[in-house]
């Protein structure tokens, strides 16, 4: 009987000895000298330019400190909210970590980052950090939260098989160039792009609304896209998918939108700077096919666009603007944050510092397809192409800050999702819809 | 026999256990290990929500609010579509999940030919992750070259040309896939009810002139009710905390008319970082599992009194 009692009790005393070993082999792990580092780049498994910068960035930072990087994959559209849990749950956190720049008010809020103002000011390449990008990274208040990479505009790929003489540049003109279209090619697109979903008012709807004059959020952060702004922008999307002008993989969930585009299907497509390495393999109206040397799903040199753009067939332009008005696209930085309750702040800060170097700058931006934050690296060769040159002048003429809502996913998400059902239900009211998108937006702020 | 060998040894078990008195907590003791998981992974974390639910987050500091964010939640709009949403979802899940089951169980329960392969085919979606199977059915109804969506446009064109990109369309979709995926579950649950059914009594109703429909509603029916109500209790659960598929199917798109309540939890929790209006949501969902529970539960326990 003994023995059966000590075995119960030993029994309990391995269950509790494996739940706390593995508790504190996690914690183990994430002190076990490599810098922890958390980006949407998967190097274990390279897929496209991105992830291969990476897994390269990782090998050449062990080369030449000899200090081991490990960097754990977090999807896109969770990095951000992923990182807050971590912070908030008081877990795992990252030494350093990607942020987009578009969810500061998100991190303010929620206390996520580290203030970094202090660092940033002294370092030697804060000088050549272009303001703009560094504002992307900076509160209201003046406290610098990030360190921004670089920066991406949205705009218009198309091809000029359809567009002869480039896009139509008012959504007017547009209009009547796609029911010429259409006449001529009932199984065509003038368009395509994401519609729906939070990315949408990023990509398409937000730059739209500022074209018509409006905002889509005041200074202290709350909602007023209920204006004759986004009536506007959402009478042109209505119009868009009544006349069968924009492909309806537009309205699909992720990133099937791409497709009627990729495919020659669709003329124009709206897009970041950076989408570009995503659209791989390319057919051209005429059905000449662009490719580059496709492994796995992706271009890992992203050749297939740059192809196009050198064949002639492809092109770039703003997006459309608002009769009379100026075209606008939406400017958001890729920046590096350390979370608050990191554990190797330093060797993070040594990260950055080396990202910030002119030559790495260059290569993160290219691999990425955004304009360095560096001034120095935006004057590379690798800046210079055609592809590049036109993305700057976008940048430059037309570039739009993020809207300042405090609770920038939840009103995103809000204004898309009213967007989507006025689109899905012509008969809504859309002064009516916008407003109780707007109501339960601002309800939810303190 | 077999009854009497086991009193012997239960009678015999103070004997062994010489000092009863110490041996009194030692089922408890064997209880430990899954007690302790239990009140770790169920107890801990629900508990936790509850107080989760009572905060807001702002600059880092845990606010302590009360019951503001249930408050607030009521009076969201979009929190009362998708409980709508979720309604909706549950009952067509349910009622298509637990008749077709129930249906092929009785085919299947013939035993005809190859039962065991129908069995396999019927189980196979089960397995499938909910994102495989979602991203699928996605696929499958894409608006210009998903295959279903291509029959729908030749053979029921009345169904419409872009089920994917609407309102009612999207939620068809969602709830198809779901009934798809839960069948598997409904029909081995109900074969093994029916065949406990004693088949005396089905011949004795067949004898008395007793109908194909009278014999299933008055003799069939009756006897697996309770494992039909448990059917019932456990995909009403399933359907009210689905997230898989129709993260994968639709993200609760176009505009929210998939979003069911666990869905704009997930949202409102992970991909807006509102913990306390989350947990909100999570707690009142909670409620609702619980009710359904208990109520389905006192229904069992009636029958069987």
């Amino acid at each position: 009987m003994k023995t059966r009692k000590i075995t119960g009790f030993l029994l309990c005393l391995a269950l509790i000895a494996a739940l706390l070993f593995g508790a504190l082999s996690s914690t183990a792990t994430a002190q076990s000298g490599a810098l922890q580092l958390w980006t949407k780049f998967n190097d274990q498994n390279p897929q496209n330019t991105q992830d291969k910068w990476l897994a390269d960035v990782i090998a050449r930072y062990r080369a030449e400190f000899g200090i081991e990087v490990a960097n754990t994959f977090q999807p896109f559209d969770q990095i951000n909210a992923k990182l807050n849990v971590a912070v908030q749950a008081r877990g795992e956190v990252p030494d350093v970590s990607y942020v987009d720049s578009q969810q500061l008010g998100f991190f303010e809020q929620n206390g996520t980052l580290t203030d970094l103002t202090d660092w940033v000011k002294s370092r030697p390449w804060f000088a050549d950090v272009d303001p703009g990008a560094l504002a992307a990274c900076t509160t209201p208040d003046g406290r610098i939260l990030c360190v921004p990479a670089h920066a991406a505009v949205h705009f218009l790929y198309y091809w000029t098989d359809i567009y002869p003489d480039g896009v139509p540049a008012t959504t007017d003109e547009f209009l009547a160039k796609a029911a010429e279209l259409k006449a001529a090619n009932p199984n065509a697109f003038a368009f395509t792009g994401k519609l729906a979903e939070k990315i949408s008012v990023e990509r398409f709807y937000y730059n739209l609304i500022v074209s018509y004059g409006g905002q889509i959020a005041d200074s202290e952060g709350r909602a007023v896209w209920a204006n004759e702004a986004t009536l506007k922008t959402v009478e042109f999307a209505r119009a868009l998918f009544a006349n069968g002008y924009a492909a309806q993989e537009s309205l699909a969930p992720g990133f099937d939108n791409e497709q009627p585009f990729m495919r020659g299907e669709a003329g124009a497509f709206v897009a970041g700077s950076y989408s570009y390495v995503y659209l791989t393999p390319i057919t051209a109206p005429d059905g000449t096919e662009f490719k580059g040397e496709i492994t796995g799903t992706f271009d890992p040199e992203a050749l297939s666009v740059g192809a196009a753009l050198k064949a002639g067939k492809l092109s770039i332009a703003p997006q459309f603007a608002a009769p009379g008005g100026k075209p606008a696209s939406l400017i958001v930085a890729s920046g590096w944050g350390i979370p608050v309750g990191a554990q190797n702040v330093e060797a993070a800060q040594a990260f950055i510092d080396f990202q910030m170097t002119t030559a790495e700058n260059v290569a993160y931006s290219a691999a990425y397809g955004a304009l360095p934050a560096l001034i120095s690296a935006a004057a590379a060769e690798e800046f210079q192409t055609p592809y590049w040159v036109a993305v700057a002048e976008i940048q430059r003429e037309y570039a739009t800050p993020s809207p300042t809502l405090a609770d920038y996913d939840k009103g995103i998400t809000l204004l898309g999702d009213a967007i989507v059902r006025l689109i899905t239900n012509p008969s809504l009211d859309i002064m009516a819809t916008l407003q109780a998108a707007q109501d339960e937006y601002n309800a939810g702020l303190d | 026999m077999t009854n009497l060998s086991w009193r012997a040894k239960a009678d015999a078990l103070p004997h062994t256990f010489s000092s009863g008195r110490n041996y009194r907590w030692l089922p408890l003791w064997f209880l430990l290990p899954s007690i302790v998981v239990l009140l770790a992974l169920q107890v801990y974390p629900t508990l936790y929500s509850v107080y989760l639910s009572t905060t807001r987050v702002r600059r880092g500091e845990f606010l302590h609010v009360g019951l503001a964010n249930f408050e607030r939640l009521l009076q969201t709009p979009s929190f009362w579509e998708s409980l709508r949403v979720s309604l909706t979802y549950s009952l067509a899940y349910i009622t298509l999940t637990v008749s077709i089951g129930l249906m092929l169980a009785l085919l299947l329960n013939r035993r005809f030919k190859f039962t065991g392969v129908y069995l396999v085919i019927i189980f196979i979606p089960w397995v499938i992750s909910e994102v495989v199977a979602g991203t699928m059915w996605r696929w499958l109804f894409q608006p210009t070259y998903g295959l279903a969506q291509a029959w729908i446009n030749t053979y029921l064109p009345f169904l419409g040309e872009q089920l994917y990109t609407t309102s009612s369309g999207a939620l068809a979709i969602v709830i198809a896939a779901a009934v798809w995926r839960g069948l598997a579950f409904t029909t081995l649950l109900s074969l093994g009810a029916l065949q406990t059914v004693p088949q005396e009594i089905i011949e004795s109703a067949s004898l008395d002139g007793a109908n194909r429909f009278q014999r299933f509603f008055g003799v069939i029916l009756p006897q697996i009710r309770s494992t039909v109500l448990v059917m019932v209790l456990l995909t009403s659960i399933q359907s009210i905390n689905s997230v898989g598929l129709i993260f994968s199917i639709t993200r609760g798109g176009p505009g929210g008319a998939t979003r069911t309540a666990a869905y704009y939890l997930l949202q409102i929790g992970w991909e807006q970082g509102d913990f306390g209006t989350g947990a909100a949501v999570s707690v009142i969902l909670f409620l609702i599992n619980m009710s359904l529970t208990i109520l389905y539960l006192s229904i069992i326990g009636r029958r069987r009194d």
